[in-house]
């Protein structure tokens, strides 16, 4: 049988300790990135077209205002024609509207969170191709998409009748490639001031909340691009579409001078171009 | 298996849901193989999204010769107190974190042992991209040194490394007009030593991680570290434990983007009593990813059958005292010389932290003294107070400090060789959150086959509302069959510092257990 001597365990004992020294110092050594090498430069790029940013959040979610910084500074870079951000309220830290707290929560919102599995917040989805992304993800997102060429021409015409509250939207479009997808237009509204759970746990009573989505003018899901007929077509390259639109706003924030339009067309692939447009500059009284 | 009643409060309109799992294994002297099979394509409440599915997500082959061990397929591993590596199954958190490739492990002397593994890492009904590799000695000094076994001493030494490889061509992070260079290697090594004598036992273990940007920490460049010391000592009728871990910036997971409870790679134990009582269990607390000082200290003793104070049957005091506090953190910015100014955030070191010094915040104490009597031949009692301080915003993301008093009264009645009765009665006291909460629980077993349970948790603070549940339990031989019913409260499912959050639940529950 054989034995075991102390010696051949003490050689043992040296030998690996030898070894594990110096695959130690190796892989610490291969692992380190020096402060020069950990920033790669992207130098600025043109802006061709508009990016939209689906900003999942909610007024009892503490990380959220961090990820509202990282949108105004997007906007700041880029301009806040040019990085569109909807910020919808839904899900399980959504505040609810109530007499005594003012709530941005909506069923809409809700819907929207289930529709694309969102467990956490903030969460975002870019262009409606990244997938769902954290607000560090943001940013680099951002700048692939900003440099895409343009697919499609987009306007949005509002036109609101404060003595009847009736809001007319005229949305023009022209692809500039063969196009079959969906039209999504929704109502948003800025400087809400609400209450928001701040990244310090402290709730802020005059935070201001801005691109909050407030209601969806067309289907929750968009609307088929259809002929004078209503029958679902697929746009040829260069063939325009017009789609028009009338509701009542609802009177909690119907007189807000901060409503605007965000529109977008979209397909299986994503956000073919998006625009905003504030309601307050195509304010009119038929009774006046 | 859940059937629903009335509106679920996750929204769902599933009505049935159930996580089943079948495993099977067969071993030979030489051979060892496995598999699993789990449906969770409608999973019970709480789960992440892509939890469900079904499939066999666990499969292995195990050969053994002489002192050599070779696994291929899905294993669990775990190097020294899980610093740098624990993969695991829990499936009441959802979680089963293992690796998919191989493992080795040799025993080429006697007193060494010697491992080596690499692999895939599951997260649900996929594996991660990236590569986890390692290796892990042991070396029970004892074995060698006849001074110590003279003396009765067990010395043992380990010395474990983790790698983990992922691209970082997917991962595209960017602080302002900079894009992150992000490491594609990153490696975890632990140190420890654990001295046993008698009734004495001390543990120190100290781990450290390379730079890992990742989603937990905000994507800086701070290497990680823990350091952990623990002691106890047991004699008859006494023993005491004392511990204590720092532990910075110690997150590692095996996608970078991730965050949520899976893709781990390794698991830090939360230095806080993991209570079975449910008004004590009702605010637990979880393991803080950025860093923590924790503290415990715990303390048993049986004071002697006929005596005064231990009366006829003897008694058990114990004392439990846990304090979780914030690591100090002094942000550390970058100086960018290009456009002379300094950057904070993703792409720097973070922040500095002197290792002895406390940050701010206390994140968790728990203070609890135990007194478990048998009062009579068929009566035996358990009392509990704690008072305990618990952080909500740190853990949850909201709701303050709560500080509450929590009594507990656990009565056991041997009514006869075959029936058995046991009552709860416990009183949770608050000025927070949702204010006070009573409890109440009755168990009836009828030895050997059959247990009813009916308990009611109770918000005698805000809501008023009542969490009622029954249930009728069967056992007999390797088969266990639970029929419930009931209402369960939103809250926290916690289990050695990992939570899972739970919706609230009503319906009907039946649970089948069957091991051969």
């Amino acid at each position: 049988m054989k034995t075991y001597t102390s010696a051949s365990f003490s050689t043992f004992l040296s030998l690996a300790s030898c070894l594990s020294l110096l695959i130690l110092v190796l892989l610490t050594a291969c692992s380190d990135i020096t402060e020069e090498e950990r920033l790669i430069y992207t130098p600025p790029v043109g802006v061709t077209r508009a990016v939209l940013i689906e900003d999942f959040t909610g007024q009892r979610c503490l990380n959220c205002p961090t990820a509202h910084e990282t949108i105004e500074k997007l906007q700041q870079q880029y301009g806040a024609d040019k990085v569109i951000a909807v910020s919808i309220h839904g899900g399980a830290l959504a505040v609810n509207n109530t007499e005594t707290i003012i709530g941005l929560r909506t069923t809409l919102g809700d819907n929207y969170n289930k529709l694309w599995n969102i467990e956490s917040w903030p969460s975002g989805i870019i262009n409606r191709n990244s997938g769902i992304l954290t607000n560090d993800q943001w940013a680099a997102k951002v700048y692939e998409e900003i440099q895409r060429p343009v697919e499609m021409q987009l306007e949005v015409s509002p036109e609101y009748d404060d003595s009847k509250n009736i809001l007319s939207v005229h949305v023009t479009g022209t692809p500039w490639k063969e196009f079959h997808g969906y039209l999504q237009v929704w109502l948003v509204e800025d400087s809400i001031v609400a209450p928001q759970q701040m990244p310090d746990g402290k709730m802020n009573r005059e935070y201001i909340h801005n691109n909050v989505l407030r209601e969806s003018i067309s289907n929750w899901t968009g609307d088929n691009i259809t002929d004078g007929n209503g029958h679902e077509i697929v746009l040829k390259s260069m063939e325009p579409f017009t789609r028009n639109y009338k509701i009542s706003v609802n009177e909690a924030y119907r007189h807000s001078d901060h409503l605007a339009i965000v529109a977008f067309a979209y397909d299986e692939n994503g956000v073919w171009q998006v625009v905003k447009e504030p309601i307050r500059n195509h304010v009119s009284d038929s009774e006046s | 298996m859940l059937l629903p009643t009335g509106k679920q409060s996750d929204g769902s309109n599933e009505d049935f849901r159930t996580n089943s799992f079948a495993e099977v294994g067969v071993m030979s002297q030489y051979v060892e193989a496995g598999l699993r099979m789990e449906y969770l394509e409608h999973p019970l409440p709480g789960y992440e999204h892509d939890f469900a599915g079904w499939g066999i997500p666990y499969y292995y082959v195990k050969g053994k010769l002489k002192r050599a061990e070779l696994t291929l397929g899905t294993f669990y591993e775990q190097f020294g107190s899980g610093f740098i590596l624990r993969t695991y199954e829990d499936r009441s958190l959802g979680i089963d974190n293992s690796l998919l490739g191989a493992r080795l492990t040799v025993e080429p002397l006697k007193g060494i042992r010697l491992k080596a593994l690499s692999g895939k890492q599951r997260r649900y009904w996929t594996h991660n991209d990236a590569w986890v590799s390692g290796g892990d000695a042991e070396l029970s000094i004892d074995t060698w040194a006849k001074a110590l076994q003279q003396s009765a001493v067990s010395l043992t030494l380990g010395a474990s490394w983790v790698n983990k490889h992922e691209s970082a061509d997917d991962d595209r992070i960017m602080n302002g007009a900079y894009l992150l260079n992000l490491p594609e290697n990153v490696n975890a090594f632990d140190l420890r030593a654990r001295m046993q004598r008698k009734g004495l036992s001390i543990l120190g273990e100290y781990a450290w991680k390379t730079q890992d940007p990742s989603f937990d920490n905000g994507y800086i460049y701070r290497k990680g570290h823990v350091a952990m010391l623990s002691t106890s000592y047991s004699k008859k009728g006494m023993s005491l434990l004392l511990q204590a871990k720092r532990s910075d910036n110690f997150s590692f997971r095996s996608r970078r983007t991730m965050h949520g409870t899976s893709s781990m790679i390794n698991h830090l134990p939360a230095f806080t009593e993991d209570h079975t009582y449910t008004l004590a269990a009702l605010y637990p607390y979880a393991t803080h990813p950025e860093g923590e000082w924790a503290y415990q200290g715990q303390f048993s003793y049986q004071l002697k059958r006929k005596t005064a104070l231990g009366g006829r049957y003897g008694t058990t005091l114990k004392l439990n005292f846990s304090h979780v506090h914030a690591i100090d953190q002094s942000p550390h910015g970058m100086f960018i010389p290009q456009q002379q100014t300094w950057m904070y955030g993703s792409g720097t070191d973070g922040y500095g932290s002197a290792f002895w010094k406390w940050g701010d915040e206390t994140y968790y104490q728990d203070l609890n003294i135990q007194l478990e009597r048998r009062l009579s031949k068929s009566v035996k009692l358990n009392l509990m107070y704690m008072n305990q301080f618990y952080n909500k915003t740190v853990v949850e993301g909201e709701g303050g400090m709560i500080h509450s008093d929590i009594i507990v009264a656990d009565v056991l009645f041997n009514l006869s060789p075959k029936t058995r009765l046991r009552t709860e009665l416990q009183y949770l006291a608050t000025d927070d959150d949702q204010g006070d909460w009573a409890f109440a629980l009755a168990e009836l077993s009828l030895v050997p086959h059959w247990m009813v349970t009916l308990s009611d948790l109770w918000n005698c603070g805000d809501t008023k509302a009542h969490y009622w549940q029954t249930y009728l339990t069967y056992s007999t031989g390797a088969h266990r069959l639970q029929l419930g019913w009931g209402r369960t409260r939103a809250g926290f499912n916690c289990s050695g510092g990992v939570c899972r959050y739970i919706p609230e639940t009503k319906g009907v529950t039946l649970s089948y257990n069957y091991n051969f």
